[in-house]
């Protein structure tokens, strides 16, 4: 047995919640029976719940972050019968976030360049600026997500592909040792 | 204050974000509210965007506050009609100070919605000020 004895949620302080370890994994499909606003609704429902715990700007970064890639999923899905998982990792030292679906080469690799546009860009505001005014030019839907995720929210993104299936992962570094 | 123009977004039969323009005298406020998470955020908007220029119009007005603070999130979508209205607001009211009313830790309100407002213009940056405040 432990010789820690528990507090009640009420007595702990913000330092003190900020340690709580919250990990779930989402797996849902097949994708063609989601009709509503399933980015939405897993991105409020999680921001609600990392708010018990963190500070309430990491809880909305999870929020924008789960909606802006559980979309992407939706507005390119690949094979409707195909499932997509959503993995989540909070803590104190910060959040990490992945989605992986499957998806063609060629939407791979333009989500990779996307990525990688981002990573060697010099001024990052300056391209979702100018990208934000060029899009909003031809009202172009899209192309806005995965910039804003890196300079809005100051999110680390990675990809991978491996047998047809893409993986997104978003982490956010508070810099704090767990 | 006496409202002269509202827009609003329904989704799936409920209100989810309305968009509200009223006036007192020679002051404007323009307030957000709720959340913009539709695919097609202008098609609900369009008339209301046009009505804030034509009304502008018929007035005089030193100061603008436009209000962000109960707007809760904003997709990518909703970036674009977020800029048509502001600026039909600085656009109709050339001379007034704007001042922008956010929230202090919201990512979108601190980091794009200063894109969004385009005060990397000099002529807007100069008439625009920032108020922070917590949720």
């Amino acid at each position: 047995m432990s010789g820690e004895t528990a507090n009640p949620a009420s007595e702990l302080d913000e330092a003190r919640l900020m340690q709580t370890r919250t990990k779930y994994r989402l797996s849902l499909g097949p994708l063609d029976h989601v009709s509503g606003d399933l980015g939405g609704l897993v991105g409020e429902q999680t921001m609600q719940i990392l708010g018990m715990f963190y500070p309430r700007n990491m809880a909305k970064k999870a929020n924008v972050v789960i909606t802006e890639l559980v979309t992407n999923v939706f507005e390119n899905i690949h094979d409707p019968k195909s499932t997509f998982d959503l993995e989540l990792d909070a803590g104190p030292e910060g959040l990490v976030i992945a989605v992986r679906n499957q998806v063609g080469a060629e939407q791979y690799e333009k989500v990779k360049e996307r990525i990688e546009t981002i990573h060697t860009t010099p001024d990052l505001r300056a391209l979702l600026a100018s990208t934000i005014r060029e899009r909003r030019a031809q009202r172009l839907k899209g192309g806005l997500g995965l910039m804003r995720l890196a300079q809005e929210n100051k999110f680390d993104l990675a990809i991978a592909y491996e047998a047809g299936t893409m993986t997104v992962t978003a982490t956010y570094s508070t810099g704090v040792q767990s | 204050m006496k409202v002269i123009t509202f827009g609003e977004i329904v989704d799936a039969g409920q209100s989810v974000f309305h968009s509200v323009l009223a006036v007192d005298g020679r002051a404007l406020k323009h307030r957000f509210e709720g959340v913009i998470r539709v695919d097609n955020p202008y098609r609900s908007l369009k008339e209301h965007i046009d009505e804030i220029g034509q009304k502008l119009g018929a007035l005089s007005v030193d100061e603008i506050t436009i209000d962000f603070a109960e707007l809760r999130f904003c997709n990518s979508n909703g970036f674009y009609v977020i800029m048509d209205i502001v600026e039909a607001l600085y656009a109709g009211a050339s001379d007034a100070k704007v001042t922008v009313r956010r929230l202090d830790d919201d990512d979108w309100q601190r980091e794009t919605l200063p894109i969004l407002l385009n005060v990397d213009d000099e002529a807007i940056g100069r008439r625009t000020s920032f108020t922070n405040v917590r949720e």
